[in-house]
């Protein structure tokens, strides 16, 4: 059992994010980590955030943080990660990729406690850099330069203090005195020496500027002052004649600003209305704007306000005098803000998707503010003041990355009954949550949408010119007809192109630099420049049947199999060249574009019915001679020779030299792709894919400049390199007939497609993506769902701590918009406006969140939702501050009346800092009635609870903290019929077969478990010897089960066959009764058989196959909201293959941070029987020499190990 | 280093190693054989086919023994005695199986053929009893539930399919449904096995007709362990009281007594 993993989507979350100018041009980047994948992104043109380059690197990264050393153009990116080291990357622009510039090593790998990797902190001159721990250490390195310019680091300098924590550290700006970083720490010693706890209680945070002294080369405290407890944030102020110099120190209500030999200025952080009085408003993320003369900072706290912040200080002596927080605007709540010096501002949000807004205008306006002047400080403390978010005024969202962060559920069904199952997943927390229904395939976005006045059979683009941008017309034919329409303003039909209008047309295209050319089936029609027309007609009473041309040549298919070959000359004729007779018709044509610097293509491919492809020189020495024959397995359909064009490494990120592919469709829905030996004509390394049932028509298309295929089978594939990968993916669209790539203003990289009557326009977005979306918002934090097998809908369950159930949040915000009306504190007639037309158009959840209540206060619901039409039939609110956490459908064996019904377990006043036992919890039984509707059956209280429930031999089973218990329904409420109380600490998964029940438990991995009838007991006969937390769970089969827990490991773990088979055939059934628990536990342990750590929190397991027809693989959907899947392989050979190809990578390829692949999957427990498919693909991306070296190795060539990679790969997905 | 020393210590040891491979070519046959040849303790080598266990130094000694004529002659018989031994134990095994699926086949009608004179109601009694304790305990392990419905399924070992294997070598036979259910004709389900199991055919050359006695046997089994697991438990007397660990509904009845 060897299983196969690769990430389908990688993740999508964002944990830290920085920002400068990595390429060294005018144009800024923002550089993102996702838990263990760096991403560079930047904002186009069309202010679309684009991604340039995404790696995995086989680490945590935990900071980022970017530098320029004085007088350079470029910037760096320092990594602090999990691997004990500090990196310094930097993008290198022309192979696309980070270059590591330094690595070095200070300490032990692994997130630990005084590793340093945590905070990363620069002088703001790029001279000194601070990494530091979580608690005691903090190393300083120095950053120079040597004679060639390069970027040298020094050794590390200790600024160490045992027995502190550190919350925060940055560089303080001093120009270009010693630098200075300043940290926020606790000195913990005296707490942890006075056991009465009083020590805990008076310890004090303290603000620590750390010099480092670059003449002496050594750091020391320079100077320590003891700040607000609450303080958790510390953000650079400008200095060195840019600004006063100092820091903001951002606490619980409070901004204040310090620095050494100033006084504190402190300001009020202005609160929400309806904040709850014992609610403090914190800081969560900070961003900087500086420019020339001025600078600002944009505070964001944790409900999502942002705050601008100024500070007013004189210019002479760097005294702050004022310090001003005002209101700016209010979005969701992010990990990270990047401000870009073209006017964007790019949000990474905490969950849900990112967003890219632009600013318009610095909010200059009137506006809530307060300032360290107007401070009044009163016997209870400071006032507060107070304001009520708006809609957005400086800010606009221009664009949106999606994030699925978290997954919280996922399922795998095909409720749509498409050719591919859908994925189902729960993401997103709070009023952010919904439910995103995952297709594998691109988006496309519909540009426009035309009736044809009758069923068009093919569609082609041409210009006018070759050296246009754009298209000029589009021409459809009909079965009898040609219709032509211009591309302008707006697209119309037209008449005086040349083209012949009462003959369908077979292929239109431009021909030289400037005649169009029309091929219809009795002749051909040469439209030149200057209006004359040449037309060739076909002999007696032959048509043509087929046409293969490229902008210099052309060759015909007569009927009865007589190819003829045409050339362009010098002087702008079309002249015929050749003639040949092929044995038989001919199916499909087509020739290779001409190659740049050529005068013609050397290669025409001819397919025929005999099921033959024979690839044919055009040169004119051995002009229409066939060089080479492939015999294939059905008729061609189509053919299409894709030209690739050599690459070192540059914007698709890989190293490959040019190549011809010759693809073909055949009538059996396969897709053939073959090389073409470039200089002989050859075909060779075939690799082919089943499309769909119809034979796929192939055409070339545009995709970011380069060439690509679009395939029209039963749905379009779009085939493209991307990174250097060849990927063939399905868009999400509707079957297409013909296809053309098409270009205009509006659209610069389009399709034109004919379907049924209509002529369809789109672009293909998002490249690279493995899958779109549709989402459905949720009301709360979804937890569980179901698929209602019979109804076909899905029951979800949704939960939020400390919030309010829809209807008392309505009646609080009537009386809050009635009192704010009231008062009228400081508002403008202009936002009195605006209040009233939030009384019309409430501001939306997603954006402002939800207000907060009591931490024990929940608010949940019952959801039941048609996929179909994406609409909610039944929506429960629990009353009485219960909160759901597990659902199940189930069907009692004795009432058979009721039929399926779901079972919903709650918890009343749930409570978990500090821990209180909830008061108890209930069991829910609903009937799910026509329309989808719920209706209450019965509810039975119970006493803890209920975390996990499961239908087995037609009662309940449900798992209440440590006891696993059969409910049978009884007419008032459920009947407990049998339990077993001797779990270690809280069930939270079920699973059964047959009469095996496989429990979960939150801290303690699987419990195997038996139910005898005849002494209505259950038996814990095995358990695991590990203890794991598990997070989610998949059973597989009788005696094995898959499990991740929260550490990011993924494992299978399996009864031994003799084990098993004792347990099931003992005769007496007296053993299990009696038998001796082993190691505290069970008397069987099950063996491990697969382990894994993704290093992501996996929350869903599921068996699914994604391909029609294809093998099923385990699917996980993880926290940072990356999909990804374990394949079992199939041969032995494979095994080895690819467990080579791991080690020979592991050596030749370490990752990027710094870490080490074997360690990293090694985390937790070994890595066992599982190759890593993020790694082999990686592959491709490698120089081509190492590549060769790897081949070589492995006795294969770099094509068959592309093609392996790619056959895996299409096995999955 | 090696233990040869110098530089060309692999060509020599090869050759060493060859020679010692020739001289012993023989003997590595001899493993093949080892039921034929028993080491002694003390190193020598029993031939175990020749009557009087000739005791030899060395293996090639062995190997020269073996091909004498003496041996030669001893082991023809030794073959046929072995052939002989092999009948007899099949024989046997066959033997001892007919008269197992004899007495099964025997058992009904010597029930029949048993049934007690109605003169003696308290013998009828106690092994009614007996039979009732019996069939719970006896098919208690062989009641499953189908994991869709609510239908009792009979279950046995061989019959029972454990799912394809998830990791088998062909990965496209893994169906979505764990097992499959099918309906017979008595009107319940079997699990249908995955494989041609040996014992699957041993059941199907069973009798398919079930007596209606059979039936009404399992329906009371049934309904004992139905009972049983909703919380039901038999005193010495027949009669059933609540388990107290159970919850029962206010108005439940309890069900007639066993006597």
């Amino acid at each position: 059992m060897f299983l196969y993993t690769l990430t389908l989507q990688r993740a999508t979350g964002i944990v830290c994010a920085t920002y400068g100018n990595f390429t060294g041009g005018k144009m800024q980047e923002i550089v993102v980590a996702r838990g263990k994948v760096l991403d560079l992104l930047r904002p186009d043109d069309n202010g679309k955030l684009q991604t340039l380059l995404s790696v995995e690197i086989f680490g945590a990264v935990r900071s980022l943080a970017q530098f320029r050393l004085t007088g350079s153009q470029k910037d760096y990116i320092v990594v602090g990660s999990d691997s004990g080291r500090i990196v310094i990357l930097e993008y290198n622009k022309e192979k696309n990729l980070f270059e590591k510039v330094h690595q070095e090593t200070f300490g032990k790998s692994g997130c630990r406690r005084i590793v340093p990797g945590q905070y990363l902190a620069v002088d703001p001159k790029g001279r000194a850099v601070m990494i530091g721990a979580c608690e005691k250490q903090k190393l300083v390195y120095v950053l120079n330069r040597d004679n060639a310019a390069r970027l040298t680091i020094s050794s590390p300098l200790e600024a160490h203090k045992s027995h502190t924590i550190v919350y925060s550290i940055t560089g303080v700006d001093c120009g270009f005195d010693n630098p200075i970083f300043a940290a926020i720490e606790l000195d913990y010693s005296e707490a942890d020496q006075d056991s009465t706890g009083q020590a805990a209680n008076e310890a004090q945070k303290h603000l620590t500027f750390y010099e480092l002294d670059l003449g002496l080369n050594h750091v020391v405290r320079k100077w320590t002052e003891p700040i607000d407890n609450g303080a958790n944030m510390l953000v650079t102020v400008p200095g060195g004649g840019d600004g006063p110099s100092g820091v903001l120190v951002c606490a619980e209500n409070f901004v204040i600003y310090k620095n050494q030999n100033q006084p504190d200025v402190r300001a009020v952080i202005p609160r929400r209305q309806d904040l709850p009085p014992h609610r403090g408003v914190l800081i969560v993320s900070a961003a900087t704007h500086k420019l020339k003369a001025l600078f600002f900072f944009l505070l964001q706290t944790e409900y999502g306000d942002v705050f601008k912040v100024t500070l007013d200080y004189e210019k002479d002596s760097d005294q702050v005098t004022e310090l001003k927080i005002k209101y700016f605007d209010t979005i969701p709540v992010t990990s990270a803000m990047c401000v870009l010096k073209s006017g964007f501002l790019f949000a990474a949000s905490e969950f849900g998707n990112h967003a890219l807004y632009q600013f318009q205008s610095i909010g200059e306006d009137p506006e809530v503010e307060s300032s360290s002047l107007t401070l009044v400080e009163t016997e209870e403390g400071y006032q507060p003041i107070f304001f009520m978010p708006r809609k957005l005024k400086n800010l606009v969202q221009i664009d949106d990355v999606e994030s699925l962060m978290p997954i919280m559920d996922m399922k795998v069904a095909n409720l749509f009954e498409e050719e591919t199952p859908q994925i189902f997943s729960l993401c997103g927390r709070g009023p952010r949550s919904s439910l995103r229904i995952l297709r594998p395939g691109l988006a496309v976005t519909e540009m426009a949408v035309s009736q044809l006045p009758g069923v068009p059979s093919a569609v082609w683009t041409v210009k006018k010119h070759a050296n246009d941008e754009f298209d000029a017309y589009i021409v459809v034919s009909f079965v009898n007809a040609t219709l032509v329409l211009s591309i302008g303003e707006t697209v119309e039909e037209v008449s005086n192109s040349g083209f012949l209008d009462t003959t369908p047309s077979l292929a239109i295209s431009l021909l030289g630099d400037d005649s169009l050319m029309q091929v219809h089936p009795s002749g051909i029609r040469h439209i030149r420049a200057d209006g004359r027309i040449n037309e060739w007609k076909t002999p007696g009473k032959k048509t043509i049947v087929k046409v293969g041309f490229n902008w210099m040549q052309v060759a015909i298919a007569l009927s009865g199999g007589e190819l003829i070959y045409f050339e362009m000359d010098m002087s702008g004729q079309l002249m015929e060249i050749e003639k040949r007779d092929m044995t038989g018709d001919v199916a499909c044509l087509d020739i290779a574009p001409v190659p740049e610097g050529r005068q013609r293509s050397r290669f025409l491919a001819v397919g025929s019915y005999d099921s033959t492809i024979r690839i044919l020189s055009l040169d004119p020495d051995d002009c229409m001679q066939i060089l080479s024959v492939q015999a294939v397995s059905s008729p061609p359909e189509s053919l299409l020779l894709l030209e690739v064009q050599a690459s070192t490494g540059g914007e698709d990120g890989a190293d490959h030299p040019a190549s011809v592919f010759l693809n073909a469709g055949l009538q059996n829905g396969v897709l053939l792709r073959t090389e073409v030996d470039m200089v002989t004509g050859q075909l060779s390394d075939t690799r082919t894919r089943f499309l769909g049932l119809r034979a796929p028509k192939l055409f070339s298309a545009l995709v970011r400049g380069r060439r690509a295929m679009l395939c029209l089978s039963s749905r379009p594939w779009l085939g493209y390199i991307h990174q250097g990968h060849f990927l063939l993916t399905p868009l999400s669209y509707e079957t297409l007939e013909y296809a053309a790539s098409f270009s205009s203003d509006q659209c610069a990289e389009g399709v034109v497609a004919v379907a049924r009557d209509a002529l369809r326009v789109f672009t293909i977005e998002r490249l690279g993506e493995t899958f779109n979306q549709t989402v459905v918002p949720l009301r709360y934090t979804p937890r569980k769902f179901i698929l209602h097998p019979k109804q076909k809908s899905l029951i979800i369950l949704e939960s939020d701590q400390g919030a309010f159930t829809t209807e008392e949040r309505d009646t609080n915000k009537r009386e809050v918009i009635e009192a704010a009306c009231a008062h009228r504190n400081g508002r403008t007639e202009e936002d009195e406006e605006m209040a009233d037309g939030e009384n019309e158009d409430p501001l939306p959840d997603e954006q402002y969140g939800y207000p907060k209540a009591e931490p024990n206060k929940w608010a949940s619901c019952i959801r039941v939702l048609d996929p179909k039409t994406s609409t909610t039939t039944c929506l429960l609110e629990l009353q009485e501050n219960e909160a759901a956490f597990s659902l199940c459908a189930v069907n009692f064996h004795d009432n058979k009346e009721l039929g399926s019904l779901i079972a919903v377990g709650t918890a009343k006043d749930l409570q978990f800092m500090p821990k209180k036992e909830a008061s108890g919890g209930f069991i829910h039984i609903y009937r799910l009635a026509d329309e989808g509707k719920l209706e209450l059956v019965h509810k039975t209280p119970v006493d803890g609870v209920p975390t996990a429930l499961c239908q087995f031999q037609g009662r309940l089973l449900v798992g209440v903290g440590q006891v696993l218990r059969i409910y049978d329904l009884g007419k008032r409420k459920l009947l407990r019929k049998c339990e077993n109380k001797n779990f270690p600490n809280t069930i939270i998964a079920i699973h059964t077969y047959g009469d095996r029940i496989y429990v979960g438990d939150i801290q303690e991995s699987f419990h195997y478990v038996k139910y005898r009838r005849d002494e209505n007991q259950l038996y814990t006969f095995a358990d695991d010897s590990c203890p794991r937390w598990l997070t989610a769970s998949l059973h597989i089969d009788f005696d094995t089960m898959a499990g991740a827990d929260k550490f990011g490991n993924v494992y299978v773990m399996r009864l031994p066959q003799d084990v098993s088979e004792e347990i099931e055939d003992d005769p007496t059934g007296g053993k299990i009764k009696w038998e001796q628990g082993r190691l505290n536990g069970a008397p069987n342990k099950v063996e491990e058989i697969i382990q894994f750590h993704v290093g992501e929190v996996v929350t869903s397991l599921q068996r699914a196959s994604l391909i029609p027809g294809g093998g099923e693989s385990v699917l996980y959907g993880t926290i940072m909201g990356s999909v990804g899947a374990l394949l079992p392989f199939s041969s032995r050979e494979d095994v080895d293959f690819f467990s080579h190809l791991e080690m020979h990578l592991r050596q030749d390829n370490p990752p990027l941070c710094g870490c080490d692949h074997m360690a990293f999957r090694s985390a937790y427990f070994p890595v066992k029987d599982v190759i890593d498919g993020d790694l082999c693909e990686q592959y491709p991306t490698l120089t081509s020499e190492l590549q060769r070296k790897i081949a070589d190795d492995l006795d294969r060539t770099p094509g068959e190990i592309l093609k392996k990679l790619e056959d895996i790969r299409n096995r999955i997905i | 280093m090696s233990t040869y020393g110098g530089d060309s210590w692999v060509p020599e040891a090869m050759r060493r190693k060859q020679q010692v491979d020739h001289v012993l070519q023989d003997v590595h046959l001899l493993d093949r054989y080892s039921d034929q040849w028993r080491r002694l303790s003390n190193g020598r080598i029993a031939c175990l086919v020749c009557p009087h266990r000739p005791v030899l130094d060395t293996f090639p000694m062995l190997v020269i023994h073996r091909k004498g004529e003496k041996h030669q002659a001893a082991a023809v018989k030794h073959e046929e005695r072995d052939f002989r031994l092999r009948n007899e134990i099949q024989k046997r095994t066959a033997l001892e199986a007919s008269r197992e699926t004899e007495t099964v086949r025997s058992n009904p009608q010597r029930t029949q053929t048993s049934s007690l004179p109605a003169c003696s109601p308290l013998l009828a009694a106690t092994r009614k009893r007996t039979a009732q304790v019996l069939a719970m305990s006896d098919d208690s392990k062989g009641m499953r539930y189908s994991s869709t419905g609510g239908d009792v399924v009979p279950y046995t070992k061989q019959k029972f399919s454990q799912g394809t294997p998830f990791f088998s070598a062909a990965p496209s036979q893994v169906s979505t449904q764990p097992m499959k259910v099918e309906k017979t004709s008595t009107n319940a389900a079997t699990l249908q096995s995955d494989s041609g199991k040996q014992k699957k055919g041993q059941r199907d050359s069973e009798p398919k007709v079930v007596s209606k006695e059979d039936q009404d046997r399992r329906h009371e089994r049934e309904r004992l362990l139905r009972l049983r697991e909703a919380g039901w438990r038999l005193d010495g007397n027949g009669k059933w009281f609540r388990d107290e660990s159970v919850e029962f509904d206010s108005d439940e009845e309890a069900p007639t007594d066993l006597s």
